[in-house]
């Protein structure tokens, strides 16, 4: 593998000479494109993983599931560089693109704020343009802040915070978001307290009693669930049970764009988060 | 003697086709590599001077470093599995017979699971790297001790039934199911797409330290299978026939069992599940050539490793520049050939 | 493994010596201190109702079930101390049935019966060749096994077993022991398996043979061994054998025993 080496150290030259020139990126998962596009660096996404959106008519190559990425069908992109988090992979691949001098720069992951905050400065960094990220997070913090000003004041007013529930349901069972969910965390930043987050991590299905017990005062759903079921009635079809607890009583259903919950909180979750904050408390 | 010379054609095509797939594997992918490119590659290798090397960099990094450890793991696996097959359904005197029915396949996705699983509960910055040993260490280790299990289970003092064995097989096969279905109720989202993935295979992995490993195991594995050719002919008849005709029977059902667990269970930790191979490769052989093991093992060996590529180089170009899971593609391509075959020989396979 | 046994003077002439055989199981005495010799050059014949303990018997002498009291010696040795290579060549089996389904050709399946010998490719053909035109099958060599009739099939796994003791070994006679090999054949072919089995003991094997048909033990063997309830109610020549009320007591039918006009054997006839 001795002069495998020596080629590859060539080839990391002859790659660096490239990059003065436009750089060629690779955005894996749709958070990290989404914050790529919103540090104004989305001319250069040549290739991304199939859950990323993409501008329209862009030519954008889809290089599959961002866990099952193919060394050398990124490699005939002729790729600089390749962006994710630190679930990209597999890490095989990554070591291929390493060798033939792709920069591979992998991101904290996670569904927390901080994770978040953290892809952004770093992205800010890699593309020299810290003044932007500073701004977008600055954005971001703000929305949130606004979101957990109105929760603040319905606690105060109310004495208990909301609870409010994510659902899932593509056919076949509904799925409800616990602990270690994007969705939890939207939850959470929109001030509400999420019932499943003690039960599980993940999304599992529930049973109706235990959702009785669970007694949300909200059900949130996603666009793409909300537009199966067709109406709120819908929704509350799902499962046996929903119409009994306060939710389903009330007919409280909010649907979410959930487009922003994908791969990693998007910076988008400021005005998701708000949106769901003013439509819990200003009903 | 009209089938000798029959099988002879047929080992000798088989053997062309192998370096043929091989060469096709190497030449085909997403990036572009031409005749100069190989030609300046093994110049290189030589030592010697090669006119414009910056520019063939990357077509060189992606013969040596992707499509050659690719091509050839491509090649082990599926002439391994093939032989297994087709020493397991001689083992059990059934063409239909394959690896999965023995649990090998699902004591080695137990393993898997439980691996993924737990090192998925790890921080995440270990996850990653843990990954890549224990999963397919914790598969093979399934497989093995699933075989052993059904093994010890289907034998008694007059020796193995098979009937016991494959109840058992099937009964070991339903608790690693119900192991599955709790480890998918554990699992969080992410460790659950990691077993769908990897329950779907692929050679994607291939890298030169592992080949260097498992190339030589592979090799004696399947040369320790071919050898015992007279023995599985001699088992067809039946286990007291066989030991009628003067073999040691229960020593050769251990050493079946014993290297078919190693070869699947190896084979499927590093490339994950690729069904189909082990159970078609061997039965298309005997269909063509007689199920005499002492051809029918390298044929299967050989075909094995051919129809793998094959399957490989069609999921590396169908969606490029993502790829397919190879075991969706050795589905897609033996199960309706597979069901024809069927088709035509219905009423003549026992 | 000494082949040259101890108790030699006694066993030599004795090619398969069952020795007061007694197998248990499940607190049921299957076999009851069962013993009869079969002698080189001699063809015996296994008889008795369903159930009486031909296959249990069938099955000691093979060595798949171990008595619980005397033992089974071939050739002087018990059949447990032999080394499996060597007994191949020394004794043949004939199953009942076989559960080959595999598409072997015929050749190839009678050519297993050549693998515990050292025979070349050649020899092993010619062998073939002979034992399929004795068993009346050498049409059907090339074709697949798996597409043969149940007589055929029968016929063609008897040349197995005849081309596994071809060869006389180098020490001891051999034993050919045929379980029911006449039940799927039609009345020319049953007379010829038989017929083979004759010959056979012509070149001083010893051939033990399990049968339903009192007629064709009466014309083709030199003794009937009569197996009742575990128990060996009759041994010796058809003569001695066959008799009204002795196959009234074990086999439950009333007969009269006639002579056949031509060879004068005995002959079972019921009513």
């Amino acid at each position: 593998m001795k002069k495998m080496t020596k080629i590859a150290a060539t080839f990391c030259l002859c790659a660096a000479a490239v990059q003065a020139q436009a750089e060629r990126l690779v955005t894996i998962g749709p958070g990290v494109t989404e914050i790529v596009y919103a540090l104004g660096q989305g001319d250069k996404i040549i290739g991304a993983d199939d859950a990323s959106k993409t501008t329209e008519g862009a030519d954008i190559k889809k290089v599959g599931y961002h866990r099952q990425l193919s060394s050398e069908g990124l490699l005939s992109l002729k790729l600089d560089r390749i962006i994710g988090t630190d679930d990209m992979g597999p890490p095989v691949v990554l070591e291929h693109l390493e060798k033939a001098g792709v920069a591979v720069t992998t991101l904290p992951g996670g569904y927390q704020l901080e994770g978040l905050e953290a892809r952004i400065t770093e992205l800010a960094k890699t593309f020299a343009s810290e003044e932007k990220g500073k701004e977008l997070w600055a954005s971001v913090e703000k929305k949130l802040n606004e979101a957990a000003d109105l929760a603040k004041a319905a606690k105060d007013k109310s004495g208990k915070p909301q609870k409010i529930i994510f659902m899932m349901a593509h056919g076949g069972t509904p799925l409800l978001a616990g602990n270690n969910t994007a969705a939890n965390a939207l939850i959470e930043l929109a001030g509400g307290q999420n019932p499943a987050k003690v039960s599980f991590p993940g999304y599992k299905p529930v049973s109706a009693e235990s959702l009785l017990t669970m007694a949300p005062d909200v059900i949130v759903v996603g666009n793409s669930t909300f537009n199966n079921a067709g109406s709120v009635a819908g929704i509350l079809k799902l499962l046996p049970g929903i119409q009994a607890t306060p939710a389903g009583k009330n007919g409280t259903v909010i649907a979410v764009d959930d487009t922003t919950l994908m791969g990693g909180l998007s910076p988008r979750i400021g005005d998701v988060a708000l949106k769901l904050a003013q439509d819990v408390y200003t009903r | 003697m009209e089938r000798e010379r029959k099988v002879r054609l047929f080992i000798l095509g088989l053997a062309i086709l192998l370096p043929v797939t091989m060469a096709l594997s190497i030449v085909t992918g997403s990036v572009p590599v031409s005749l100069d490119n190989f030609i300046g590659l093994v110049q290189n290798w030589l030592g010697m001077d090669v006119a414009n090397a910056e520019e063939q960099m990357q077509a060189w990094m992606v013969v040596e470093v992707i499509r050659l450890p690719r091509t050839l793991l491509g090649v082990i696996v599926g002439s391994t599995l093939a032989a297994c097959g087709g020493a397991m359904q001689g083992l059990f005197r059934n063409p239909l017979a394959d690896p999965s029915i023995i649990g090998v396949s699902s004591g080695a996705a137990l393993g898997a699971g439980v691996g993924i699983v737990l090192t998925g509960m790890l921080p995440v910055v270990m996850v990653a790297t843990l990954q890549v040993y224990t999963v397919p260490f914790l598969a093979f280790v399934g497989g093995f001790i699933t075989t052993i299990a059904v093994y010890k289970i289907g034998t008694t003092n007059n020796g193995t039934s098979v009937a016991t064995m494959l109840l058992a097989g099937i009964a070991i096969g339903a608790l690693s199911g119900a192991g599955m279905g709790i480890l998918n109720y554990v699992a969080d989202d992410t460790m659950l797409r990691n077993l769908t993935f990897w329950q779907m295979g692929s050679l994607g992995g291939a890298s030169w330290e592992q080949l260097v490993f498992i190339i030589p195991i592979m090799l004696a594995l399947q040369v320790g299978l071919i050898s015992h050719a007279r023995g599985l002919n001699a088992l067809l008849l039946g286990e007291s026939e066989a030991r009628h005709l003067g073999f040691h029977v229960q020593r050769l059902k251990i050493r079946l069992i014993t290297m078919t667990a190693l070869g699947v269970g190896v084979a499927v930790s590093i490339s994950g599940m690729i069904g189909f191979v082990g159970l078609v490769v061997p039965h298309l052989v005997r269909m063509t050539i007689g199920p005499d093991h002492r051809y029918l093992m390298p044929a299967s060996a050989l075909l094995g490793g051919s129809l793998l590529l094959i399957a490989d180089v069609l999921a590396r170009i169908v969606v490029s520049p993502a790829e397919l899971p190879i075991g969706i593609v050795t589905a897609l391509l033996g199960a309706p050939f597979f069901m024809s075959l069927l088709w035509k020989q219905r009423g003549r396979i026992g | 493994m000494d082949m040259t046994s101890n108790n030699q003077t006694l066993s030599d002439h004795l090619a398969l010596d069952v020795k007061n055989v007694t197998v248990i199981r499940s607190g049921r005495k299957l076999l009851d201190d069962v013993s009869f010799q079969a002698r080189p050059g001699e063809v015996v014949a296994l008889l008795g109702p369903n159930g009486a303990g031909k296959s249990t018997l069938f099955r000691a002498i093979t060595d798949e079930m171990s008595p619980d009291e005397g033992h089974v010696l071939l050739n002087g040795t018990a059949i447990g101390d032999w080394d499996l290579g060597k007994k191949a060549l020394t004794l043949g089996i004939l199953p009942q049935s076989s559960t080959l389904n595999f598409p072997f050709s015929v050749r190839e399946v009678v050519l297993l019966g050549r693998s515990p010998c050292k025979s070349s490719r050649e020899e092993n053909n010619a062998i073939v060749d002979k034992a399929l035109e004795m068993v009346d099958a050498s049409h059907l060599v090339e074709r697949s096994y798996t597409n043969l009739s149940g007589g055929e099939k029968q016929r063609v796994h008897l040349a197995r077993v005849l081309v596994q003791i071809w060869d006389q070994p180098e020490d001891g006679q051999r034993v050919l022991l045929l379980d029911e090999p006449t039940s799927a054949l039609d009345p020319a072919h049953q007379h010829k398996t038989l017929s083979i089995a004759r010959e056979f003991a012509k070149q001083n094997v010893a051939v033990v043979v399990i049968l339903h048909d009192l007629n064709l033990a009466s014309q083709y063997a030199d003794r009937l061994v009569m197996l009742c309830a575990g128990r060996i109610e009759a041994n010796g020549t058809a003569d001695d054998v066959l008799k009204p009320d002795l196959l009234q007591r074990l086999l439950d039918i009333e007969v009269c025993i006639m002579r056949h006009p031509k060879d004068g054997y005995p002959l079972v006839v019921a009513g």
